[in-house]
């Protein structure tokens, strides 16, 4: 791995601020900043929800205070309309689902040598492998059927890479619609009975047998396509390839050319995979027998 | 009166970096990013407006210790020039 710059992101304090009355009716402010925490557990989080009448698209902004620096409004953003009365539960489906990319991607354009990739991980062995591909390509599932065994995880849709080829988890709740909740042989997940479990079902990693990775060391970057019918083929892909492809599926900074640069000095050294598969078992033996993982 | 030989001179706005055992060259304004072999990214290092086509074919030959390597450097700056990879002449 290069040794580039490293990441000082547990300094960073991230204020988030709406005003929306039916959504800090449901969720009050300490709440807010709890579930904040639970995504970002390496940051101080604090949230401030107004009740006030401001129209059902609320305004959003997010602060990062970053000790040495002081402080920087990243992002103004709107949250999708509530327009009445909802649950708790339904509230942090709400932010969850309209603020915890923005709110990633806020911190990694804050800091100057991550890029936050558009992939899920895995960790084992001392290194994290990426399951990176567009939506639909079976990141999730995958990211389970390995968190299901002796892998820890770093999130099944984003991660944050460093430019010391270090991956940073995500935290964020793993996203399994119906048929691969089925395929896996999943029950349905306690966050159901809070309301925030509509499909796409929210799971937490301990209740996918897993855990929470620690920041991991980047080794392979596998991109993933789901073919029915297929039978699991991993094939080796040139870095250049694989550069251009997270470039690609990219979710920060904005500005690619600092996102390839970061890209570059975060993957150095990794090996770049094309995988097509069907189903999630046999991609997952696929995988580890040769990469050499032990499952 | 002879016409001075053209030096190419690549943009300065593009990316030009190394990984696993290839260079990418990357055009913010187009978005294009190219893949360069060991050859082009030497080829490349020379573009820098100070040596022709013939002196950088020289500079190239030189590196790998070979010669008649000419209609390939030729062939590999006529890519980098329909790419519109440098600076206008």
């Amino acid at each position: 791995m290069s040794s580039g710059d490293s990441a000082t992101i547990r300094s960073t304090r991230v204020d988030f601020s709406c005003g929306n009355a039916h959504l800090a009716a449901a969720l009050p402010s300490e709440r807010a900043a709890a579930w904040l925490n639970t995504l970002l557990p390496e940051h101080r989080t604090s949230a401030t929800l107004e009740p006030t009448e401001m129209q059902p698209h609320s305004a959003v902004d997010f602060s990062i205070e970053q000790t040495s620096e002081g402080w920087f409004v990243l992002d103004h953003g709107l949250l999708p309309a509530v327009r009445g009365p909802i649950g708790e539960g339904q509230a942090w489906g709400v932010l969850e689902r309209a603020l915890a990319d923005r709110l990633a991607l806020g911190l990694v354009s804050s800091l100057e040598p991550a890029v936050l990739v558009h992939a899920g991980g895995v960790a084992a062995d001392g290194g994290a492998v990426l399951i990176a591909g567009v939506s639909g390509s079976g990141k999730s599932s995958l990211v389970t059927a390995f968190a299901s065994t002796s892998f820890s995880v770093l999130g099944d849709d984003a991660v944050v890479l460093t430019t010391d080829g270090r991956v940073h988890p995500f935290h964020r709740p793993f996203k399994l619609h119906e048929g691969a909740r089925r395929q896996l042989g999943l029950a349905r997940p306690a966050s159901e009975a809070v309301g925030a479990g509509a499909d796409p079902w929210l799971y937490q990693p301990e209740e996918l047998g897993s855990k929470w990775s620690d920041p991991a060391p980047l080794r392979d970057v596998i991109f993933a396509r789901r073919e029915p019918g297929t039978d699991a083929r991993l094939t080796e892909e040139l870095p250049a390839v694989g550069t251009r492809l997270l470039l690609d599926l990219g979710l920060g900074p904005v500005d690619r050319t600092h996102a390839l640069s970061r890209i570059i000095d975060g993957t150095q050294g990794a090996r770049f995979w094309a995988l097509r598969f069907d189903r999630c078992d046999l991609a997952r033996e696929v995988v580890a027998g040769q990469l050499g993982l032990e499952v | 009166m002879l016409e001075e030989a053209w030096r190419p001179q690549g943009r300065d706005d593009l990316i030009f970096r190394k990984t696993g055992d290839e260079w990418l060259l990357y055009d913010p304004a187009s978005d294009d990013i190219h893949v360069l072999n060991l050859t082009a990214a030497l080829v490349w290092s020379f573009c820098t407006g100070e040596q022709d086509v013939d002196e950088i074919a020289a500079e190239v030959a030189k590196a790998f210790d070979t010669e008649g390597t000419e209609a390939d450097i030729q062939e590999i700056i006529d890519e980098f020039q329909a790419a519109g990879l440098f600076f206008d002449e």
